[in-house]
């Protein structure tokens, strides 16, 4: 297996531990102060603070993008970007693909190459005035220390560190790290289930994608046992609408049928019956 | 919660009290971290109706894999088996390719394949409370339950990653500790310099019988007494890596000290209070 460059997971999660260890600090204000300032005071941040520890850096095969993004696109990026972000990837083993510390140095270095910007970690682009730089100045400039550590885990959790929510981040929050996924999951399924790809990333949209993967990593992973999740994908092509209304039900009951017998082994067409009685008993 | 469930078939398990004290079910798993491979060993002792599902190709022996960091979750179904007519034994043994570099969580039982009809006779194995039954199985139902697997038992080589650093000056070791690390991960990560290094990777079975010896074997028992001094110190143990945890319970206990206190502990003090690791059990991966 290929050895890939990454930030030692120990030490990326220290340096986020250590900026959210005081809201408001001075040390939070001077991280955010190099995030507006641009690349080459954000990078020379991260030099003095992380990378002057001799062993920050696990050295292997870099993984650089040919590619410039736009904020909005880093923040939510659409499929043909997705498709992007998946061709670049889709040789790196999984392993390092749920690595906070892979994908911390990624980040980095697309920051080193111009691919983005520093402040567009800090983007929150859900309204038109929220772009990077107005909430770095917004934060930078306010007294509320609520806000600027808001603001910090903001940018943590788009550079993939597991600070703020643990390793699960890179699964649930971070941009890039759920458009690899969602694409990586419909590739995968697309070869166990009669459903197309295309089908599949429909289901697993933003909403469909974020239902299952934050119960994939919060105690309910058997979900993610292909046959399970196969008969579950089968059941919602059919009954799109049940996404939002039954899903958690159903995947209660899932767990507790999954004591018993096997699910992860039964084919995913009979699990889709299996679903069906579930839903009908809701 | 699955002692909640009501089931109208037996299912072997510890202590269910459904099957006669001589039917048993046990795993074994070895792992080989140089050429990523697993070796789950499954047996089946005793004449009962699972072992009969097995022998006629009616039921399997399964393996559930769970990679925490990832979710990820693999199936491993066994196809084959053998007997052994002197020890009344079906036992079967899966070589699997681990795709991680860390170990999985694993998770044995057996299952049926198809639906099954079981009328209970003398061989099913079963306790008289079930005599004259005739009971209707699921396909897939988990006939046989085993513990999860951890890889936490005394093999201390599961917890310790030992690194060499050229740079380092002779002598120099450091070590480093993901509390948090993911189960089957190695948590703590020694990096030191090529001489320590080397004299870590010796192959140590004698007692000690000079100082050098002494120290050598000493020195993966102060790490982890210093290693879980800090780790006791911590407010929260929630998200500890649950082998992390129950090595440093078992450890405090095994010195005799109170950990409780920090003001007067002494995690150096402390090791030297139990019989220290041997070096070889750091060796184990090395196949």
């Amino acid at each position: 297996m290929a050895v890939y460059k990454a930030i030692d997971n120990g030490t990326w999660d220290n340096f986020g531990k250590v900026l959210l260890s005081n809201k408001g600090s001075d040390r939070q204000i001077e991280f955010l102060q190099s995030c507006r300032d641009g690349k080459d005071a954000f990078l020379q941040y991260l030099d003095k603070n992380i990378f002057n520890e001799k062993d920050a850096i696990i050295s292997g095969k870099g993984v650089f993008f040919n590619y410039k993004f736009t904020e909005a696109e880093f923040r939510f990026p659409p499929v043909d970007t997705q498709k992007i972000i998946w061709e670049i990837f889709q040789d790196v083993p999984r392993q390092n693909m749920g690595s906070c510390g892979f994908w911390g140095s990624v980040i980095i270095d697309m920051i080193k190459h111009d691919c983005i910007s520093p402040d567009y970690l800090a983007s929150n682009v859900n309204g038109v005035s929220e772009t990077g730089i107005y909430m770095l100045d917004s934060a930078i400039n306010s007294n509320e220390s609520k806000k600027i550590d808001d603001c910090v885990r903001r940018i943590l959790r788009s550079m993939g560190n597991s600070a703020p929510r643990g390793k699960r981040i890179i699964f649930n929050d971070f941009y890039l790290g759920k458009a690899y996924w969602r694409w990586n999951w419909s590739s995968s399924m697309s070869n166990k289930i009669s459903l197309s790809f295309e089908e599949i990333l429909n289901t697993l949209d933003e909403k469909g994608y974020a239902e299952f993967s934050a119960k994939m990593h919060t105690g309910k992973s058997y979900i993610s046992q292909t046959n399970t999740l196969g008969g579950l994908l089968l059941f919602l092509n059919k009954n799109p609408g049940t996404l939002v209304k039954n899903m958690k039900k159903i995947i209660d009951n899932l767990s507790y049928l999954s004591i018993w017998k096997a699910i992860e082994v039964q084919p995913p067409e009979l699990n889709q019956v299996e679903i069906e009685k579930i839903a009908g008993n809701i | 919660m699955s002692d909640d469930l009501i089931l109208s078939f037996p299912v072997l398990k510890t202590e269910s009290g459904d099957f006669l004290e001589s039917i048993v079910y046990t795993v074994d798993a070895v792992q080989h971290q140089n050429d990523r491979k697993l070796i789950v060993t499954h047996s089946l002792k005793g004449e009962s109706f699972i072992a009969e599902l097995i022998k006629n190709n009616k039921a399997r022996f399964l393996v559930t894999l769970f990679y925490k960091d990832n979710a990820e979750r693999q199936n491993f179904i066994c196809d084959d088996w053998e007997y052994d007519e002197d020890t009344g034994e079906v036992g079967a043994e899966q070589n699997i390719d681990i795709d991680f570099s860390y170990a999985p969580e694993v998770s044995p039982c057996i299952v049926t394949i198809n639906d099954e009809e079981v009328v209970v006779n003398e061989k099913s194995g079963l306790t008289d409370f079930w005599k004259g039954e005739v009971f209707n199985i699921d396909s897939f139902a988990r006939i046989a339950h085993h513990f999860k697997l951890q890889f936490t038992s005394g093999d201390v080589s599961s917890l310790l990653n030992v690194r060499c650093e050229e740079e380092y000056q002779s002598g120099s070791i450091k070590t480093k500790v993901i509390e948090t690390a993911g189960e089957g991960e190695q948590p703590i990560t020694i990096v030191c310099a090529q001489d320590v290094y080397d004299e870590l990777k010796k192959q140590v079975t004698d007692a000690p019988f000079d100082a050098v010896t002494a120290m050598r074997k000493a020195i993966i028992t102060q790490i982890l007494c210093h290693v879980y001094a800090h780790m006791n110190s911590l407010e929260s143990k929630k998200d500890i890596h649950s082998g992390l945890l129950k090595h440093m319970e078992m450890v405090a206990s095994k010195t005799g000290e109170n950990w409780e206190d920090d003001n007067s502990f002494n995690a150096s003090l402390a090791a030297t209070k139990i019989a220290p690791y041997a070096i070889d059990a750091l060796n184990k991966e090395n196949k």
